[in-house]
């Protein structure tokens, strides 16, 4: 098998796991753990996949960013009692593996099919200088514009969580 | 045993990804454990991205559609939660089955 082959297994392997422990965990803290660590694991397959700069991208705004936002979030929260719910019916179980099931055999021959193997790459494929450059020049706008979506993103966030104030009650007034 | 990786592979983990996600934001009540699934199945549509991106590598569009992506997913992160600490705020609770007041 060659390295790459090795490799992709290897970060697969532990981004599902984590992923499913993402899905299956009753702690929020242990969610928020998990889903960093399924972020590592993807970040890894963008390195299989020679895309350095989107690998450091995952790795600082999602493994970084993100999950410690969720943390933070969960950390300010006050852990409540664990109740535990119980499960769907079991009809909706039925329904959902018969689903699941239909879906692998529409979607599996598919799969089998795409042997498409990858070819050459171009010089600085994946730096940050190749995509840098197309997001200052082609994508320029779009650029701007998701610019404009954080300021927005930031206002909204502030508006959300700030504490409104009574009319009446200014501060300092006696 | 497939000697080499195809662009079945990364298919078939993207699939896997959003699945496992999809799966936990239909049945996790815990909003934020919701919003954390969603982050799953976002990072399964970047990965697509970059993997079509590595099978087509002259133009590295996909990369820059996987940079914006990524970035309105971490807005979407961030609004999520700021509705979680609101929620908490004035109603008390996280469980997306507590949270009624939108209910018809």
């Amino acid at each position: 098998m060659k390295p790459a082959l090795v490799m992709f297994y290897l970060f697969a392997a532990f981004s599902l796991a984590s992923a499913l422990v993402v899905v299956l965990a009753r702690s929020p803290m242990r969610c928020a753990i998990a889903l960093m660590c399924t972020f590592l694991g993807i970040a890894g397959v963008y390195g299989v996949l020679h895309a350095q700069l989107l690998a450091v991208i995952q790795v600082l705004v999602y493994a970084g960013g993100v999950t410690a936002l969720f943390g933070f979030v969960i950390m300010t929260m006050r852990q409540g009692q664990q109740v535990r719910y119980p499960g769907p019916f079991m009809p909706v179980r039925v329904l959902s593996l018969l689903t699941a099931g239909y879906l692998v055999y529409l979607v599996g021959p598919v799969l089998l099919e795409a042997t498409r193997v990858a070819g050459q790459l171009p010089a600085g494929y994946g730096a940050a200088r190749l995509v840098g450059r197309l997001l200052f020049s082609t994508y320029l706008v779009p650029f701007e514009a998701v610019g404009i979506l954080l300021v927005m993103t930031t206002v909204a966030v502030i508006s959300l969580t700030t504490r409104e104030r009574r009319p009446g009650k200014e501060e300092g007034a006696p | 045993m497939i000697s080499s990786l195809t662009i079945g592979h990364y298919l078939v983990l993207s699939g896997a990804l959003f699945v496992i996600g999809m799966a936990g934001f239909l049945t996790r009540r815990n909003l934020i454990a919701t919003l954390m699934c969603i982050e799953l199945m976002l990072n399964a549509a970047n990965l697509l991205f970059v993997a079509y991106n590595r099978f087509n590598p002259h133009d590295p569009a996909g990369q820059v559609m996987a940079v914006f992506s990524i970035v309105i997913a971490a807005g979407e992160a961030a609004v999520g939660l700021a509705i979680a600490v609101a929620a908490v705020r004035l109603l008390g609770t996280v469980r997306t089955d507590e949270l009624k007041e939108m209910k018809g």
